[in-house]
């Protein structure tokens, strides 16, 4: 069945090991390629969204899972297991909220490096600043017209979700913006 | 001038290479092109834009309106850049502009003989009276066009890079002087981020030419130790918006050769809690004949020359001014060598300070005195001092020293631009006479020069007025404005500021009027009868100073929209899938065999489809997810037929109108349970549906317990047509049965193909049976890769976006090319679509009587009747005679040639369409000579009973 399956790589021939722009010295910014088995959002209809805290947290609590709000009402979850969705149901009634499967809609890059403030910065209008953006939160912003949501993980390192459909085009933007410092796609 | 032996911070031990109109030059690292060139003895940078007079620098930043040059790099050219804001590099390449044939002799300087001619308002009245026809117009529009403008911009592609970034702060701090150094280091000592931005290169502002640069340094290493701090060289905020968000451009690399990845300029967009404005103040120049010479000088500016990049005015120089600050520079300035001969102040009575100052520099003062005139012909070499009034009248007679240099104050400038780019008024300040900044929210703050602070009070605002016709006394260098421009606008009642500013061009082009407006305003003043104050300063608008078109466009040169792929574009692309963007997708129109035309390769594969079956890449159609115990009540309000009473795993065509009643889109809800359905929209109108989706919910209908979302990315789509469809399908889906019983027309099954478990909906937008098939986008090649092995014997084809095109034109389905915002449901057919017995967005207005009347544009087939293809756009006419064309009827929406009806056949929105099928008309298409006759069908043109369909 297909969640035996290994879904096709959304960059196809582009993801491979490279380093572009500035040669000299260590990288600014490492793009890695992550393979989230689940990516879902969930939605409540009350104004009292107390079950997306419910979904973060048992989403969190299965490891190696990323849970965050992307707005009112609002969240998206991604972990490395295949059998969140079920789990998610369970927790949000249909009478409440709504789960949606995501997982082949987005894909995950995580971006890593000292310089990962100063690239981003070049494609969202987002305060990257440690003290504005903390690790282990998310935001949903666009860099022109490709929506992605982005999770900071920790001082130099995020995970950026952008729709599959843009997934190459968007790589193209990340390693241009990461030109200046050296970027290195770790294939 | 000259250069000095010692001072500046300019590196002696190195030596730079550049030419100047061709002639090689050298200067040293921390050069301006102004000052090495200044070094190098050269006294005359540029052209004025009217006269062409002689001009050489007025000042030593970005007041700087007369050395205007264009910078030439790798064949770019860059027109109209300050040389005082050009640094130097090596093998840098500059020439001067707006000269012919070069700058010493410069045929253009035959102006200067009709300057009444080229007075204020020339444009505008040059082409009334006698020249007002069109045809005098164009014989003088090539020589007006060339005579406009400064420098020329060059055709050759710029190769270089740009880019834009975002940035947040808790304070901006505007200007790097030691006012804003200190003000930044205060907020980022209590732990606040601050970001500094000044133009310059080095930090510090006047304390980098006023014997501070040890405090200027210290306040450096005391904000760089608190981490809080963003430093930004070389960046000039130009724009203020809405909210304290400001545009600026960081030079990177115009000084010297890029690093890989590293853009030229980044436009920076920054938004702040807080701004400290220290911008300081730009001091101006005094009015009087003659004081556009190449040796005339701002004051300061020669001082500045000096101090930072060691190069001094002449061997003698001296001051004309109004205020106190001449005095310091003379005496700065004449520390570094050069020997102060002679002040002439406007004022009857100086301090005391101010003549021991005289004294001490054995200068000969003369107050109560103005300039009255200069001589010089290549440049300055002396000049004419005369005794004046209170009003700037000559009252006595002319004296004439000789000086290689002159200095003058009128007084200075706050740089208030960003404080009144929202719309602020600034106020004058009657002691300073200048115009201060206006009244600021409280999170802005001013500091330094900019609020006043250590700027002299000068005399009033006044100006020394030629004696001679052909003298002139220039208030706007950089567009030849003078005071007797002031006074014809005046005459001819363009009095208020705006206009005074657009009838002589006061204050426009690349230096604002820094230098400028405020004399131009004072002599207006004057000739009204009212005080500066009242007379008011025209609006700052962005930017403050020149900005490169780079900087603006920024990553998105050569990349203007982003590429949107499907799951199966490499499929499309190793099989000839020749991929064109539709929208931000990339679509393959159809896949070409060898030789292939691609009507040939288009009808081929619309053949197959009929014959056979096609497979269709259909990822790209919207796809959201409505949810909810509500989900059903929503869409009977967005759509105009009912969706409630639909079956789970039954899907149903519907439209959406506009709030106005014309049709919105069309599409398909499907219900994958009682509160679950997936709505399809077009690919085209995606995003507007969810757009218009989330609008009604969020904001019309909150209480629904409903949420819609965008699953267009997960789900890959295929859509398989063609009478042979079912025994493809069939042999490749496992887990659900096909069968027309088990999936009749508009029916959904959920089934297993090569692993993968997909929907499969019975939809068809050829007017073949077809099924639409969606998988995981990831798994969606694999689905496809396994529908392509079980049609092989079968004779499925891949087929693209033409063949689709054609197949929906034979069986008269609509698209966005009918849905075009000016139709309604029963122009197109699908008025019986529109319930009855529900309310429906768009329902109150659907039946206006402009969209009910007869004689709208209706949907109709076209056939060719003489063998040539139709063309869309064409115009649907009733004459047979091509010149007289007459009345449209309507137009061509869409049209193929079709293999089903063997003949070039379209679509066509024509008045009263459809009580015309059955008639002949014609198609006009004068633009390609195209007149042709047609005949009006149905535009069913195939299957009209759908048996093909529902088999």
């Amino acid at each position: 069945m297909a969640e035996t399956l290994v879904p096709a790589h959304p960059f196809g021939d582009l993801w491979r090991d490279a380093r572009h722009g500035r040669m000299d010295g260590a990288p600014g910014v490492t793009l890695t390629s992550k393979l989230m088995r689940t990516m879902a959002e969930v939605a409540c209809f009350a104004v009292d969204d107390s079950l997306l805290s419910t979904a973060i947290g048992a989403t969190r609590a299965k490891g190696g899972a990323f849970g965050f709000r992307t707005g009112p009402q609002r969240a998206f979850i991604a972990c490395s297991h295949d059998d969140m969705i079920p789990q998610l149901k369970s927790l949000i009634p249909v009478s409440r909220g709504a789960v949606i499967d995501q997982s082949h809609g987005r894909v995950a890059i995580r971006a890593q490096g000292p310089d990962v403030e100063w690239m981003l910065a070049k494609l969202f209008a987002l305060d990257f600043d440690i003290r504005a953006f903390k690790p282990g939160t998310g935001v949903a912003s666009a860099h022109h017209v490709v929506f992605a949501l982005i999770y900071r993980e920790s001082d130099t390192a995020f995970t950026l979700f952008p729709h599959r459909s843009f997934a190459r085009d968007f790589l193209g933007a990340l390693v241009r913006a990461g030109e200046e410092r050296g970027i290195v796609v770790d294939a | 001038m000259m250069r000095l032996s010692q001072g500046g911070r300019i590196d002696r031990s190195k030596t730079l290479h550049f030419t100047f109109d061709g002639k090689a030059f050298t200067g040293h690292p921390g050069d301006t092109l102004a000052s090495a060139l200044a070094a190098n003895g050269v006294r005359l940078f540029g052209r004025s834009f009217k006269y062409h007079r002689r001009r050489g620098l007025l000042g030593a930043g970005i007041e700087e309106p007369n050395a205007l040059v264009t910078v030439i790099d790798n064949g770019v050219r860059e027109p109209n850049l300050p040389a005082t804001l050009v640094e130097l590099k090596d093998g840098l390449i500059a020439e001067s502009q707006n000269r012919w044939p070069s700058l010493g002799f410069d045929m253009g300087a035959v102006n200067q003989l009709g300057a009444k001619v080229f007075g204020a308002g020339f444009y505008y009245k040059t082409f009334f009276g006698p020249f007002r026809s069109t045809r005098v117009w164009h014989f003088f529009e090539h020589f007006i066009r060339r005579a406009a403008g400064l420098g020329a911009a060059g055709d050759v592609p710029d190769p270089a890079r740009y880019e834009r970034i975002n940035a947040f702060c808790d304070m901006l701090v505007i200007g790097g002087g030691g006012a804003g150094l200190a003000a930044a280091l205060d907020a980022a000592k209590a732990g606040k981020r601050v970001i500094v931005c000044d133009l310059a290169p080095v930090f510090g502002g006047r304390m980098n030419w006023t014997g501070e640069t040890e405090k200027r340094d210290a306040l450096l290493a005391a904000l760089d130790a608190t981490g809080n701090a963003r430093l930004l060289p070389r960046t000039m905020v130009w724009g203020h918006y809405d909210g304290n968000t400001f545009a600026a451009i960081e030079n990177v690399a115009s000084h010297r050769q890029s690093l890989p990845g590293e853009p030229r300029h980044r436009h920076w967009v920054i938004r702040a809690g807080a701004v400290v404005l220290a911008t300081g103040a730009t001091e101006r120049p005094l009015v009087f004949p003659g004081n556009d010479r190449p040796g005339v000088m701002l004051a300061n500016s020669m001082l500045r020359m000096a101090a930072e990049f060691g190069v001094a005015p002449g061997e003698t120089f001296g001051m004309f001014t109004n205020n106190d600050s001449a005095y310091h520079a003379a005496a700065a300035l004449a520390a570094f060598g050069p020997r102060c001969v002679l002040i002439v102040d406007l004022r009857r009575s100086v301090s005391a300070e101010m003549r021991a100052i005289a004294i001490r520099l054995k200068a000969e003062l003369r107050t109560g005195h103005a300039v009255v005139g200069t001589t010089g012909s290549a440049g300055l070499n002396g000049v004419h001092v005369a005794p004046v009034d209170a009003e700037c009248h000559v009252t006595g007679t002319e004296k004439l020293f000789a000086v290689h240099a002159l200095g003058m104050s009128g007084g200075w400038n706050p740089l208030i631009g960003l404080a009144a780019q929202q719309g602020q008024k600034p106020g004058f300040d009657d002691t300073l006479q200048a115009f201060m900044p206006p009244a600021l929210p409280a999170e802005w703050r001013t500091v330094g020069a900019v609020a006043g602070v250590g700027l002299p009070a000068p005399a009033p605002v006044l100006m020394v007025r030629p004696k001679k016709p052909l003298d002139k006394a220039f208030i706007d260098f950089q567009h030849d404005v003078t005071d007797t421009d002031i006074d014809l606008a005046h005459r001819e009642g363009f009095i208020a500021v705006e206009h005074l500013k657009r009838y002589t061009t006061l204050g426009m082009a690349t230096d604002q009027g820094r230098t400028s407006n405020v004399a131009g305003i004072a002599r207006m003043a004057e000739l009204l009868g009212k005080t500066v104050g009242e007379t008011g300063t025209t609006r700052f608008r962005a930017p403050f100073s020149g900005v490169s078109l780079g900087s603006i466009a920024a990553e998105r040169f050569g990349h203007i929209m982003p590429n949107r792929l499907t799951p199966m574009q490499d499929w499309h692309t190793a099989n000839g899938g020749d991929t064109y963007a539709a929208g931000l997708w990339h679509r393959p129109m159809a896949y070409l065999k060898p030789g292939e035309t691609l009507e040939q390769a288009y009808v081929r594969e619309a053949k197959a489809v009929r014959q056979a079956a096609g497979l269709v890449d259909v990822s790209t159609l919207g796809k959201i997810l409505v949810q909810g115990p509500d989900a059903a009540e929503f869409l009977d309000r967005v759509y105009t037929n009912m969706m409630s009473t639909l079956p789970v795993m039954k899907a149903r065509y519907g439209l959406m109108l506009r709030e106005d009643g014309l049709l919105f889109d069309d599409g398909t809800a499907w219900r994958l349970a009682e509160d679950e359905f997936l709505v399809t929209t077009t690919t085209a109108n995606a995003g507007k549906v969810m757009e218009h989706l989330e609008f009604f919910l969020d904001c019309i209908w909150p209480d629904l317990g409903c949420v819609v979302t965008s699953v267009t990315d997960h789900w890959g789509g295929m859509a398989l047509a063609g009478p042979k469809a079912r025994d493809i399908l069939s042999t490749c889906v496992t887990g659900a049965a096909v069968d027309n019983a088990a999936l009749p027309h508009m029916g959904i099954v959920h089934g297993v193909i090569a692993g993968v478990k997909v929907m499969v909906a019975r939809l068809s937008f050829s007017g073949e049976r077809a099924y639409e098939i969606y998988a995981p986008s990831g798994h969606a090649q694999r689905v496809w890769d396994a529908v392509m092995a079980a049609g092989a014997a079968l004779g499925l084809v891949p087929y693209g976006l033409e063949a689709l095109g054609t197949l929906r034109v034979e069986k008269g389905h609509v698209t966005g090319a009918e849905i075009d915002g000016r139709t309604t449901a029963d122009d197109l057919g699908l008025g019986g679509m529109l319930s009855k017995k529900k309310p429906f967005i768009g329902s109150a207005m659907a039946y206006r009587e402009g969209l009910v009347r007869d004689g709208r544009l209706q949907l109709v087939g076209l056939k060719s009747l003489d063998g040539r293809a139709l063309n869309g756009g064409a115009h649907v006419v009733e004459n047979a005679a091509p010149q007289e064309p007459a009345e449209s009827l309507g137009h061509v929406t869409a049209a193929c040639f079709s293999p089903a009806v063997n003949a070039y056949v379209g679509l066509a929105l024509v008045r009263d369409g459809r009580k015309r099928i059955g008639q002949n008309a014609f198609l006009a298409d004068p633009l390609r000579g195209i007149h042709m006759p047609v005949a009006i069908v149905s535009p069913h043109m195939i299957d009209p009973d759908g048996s093909r369909m529902h088999g």
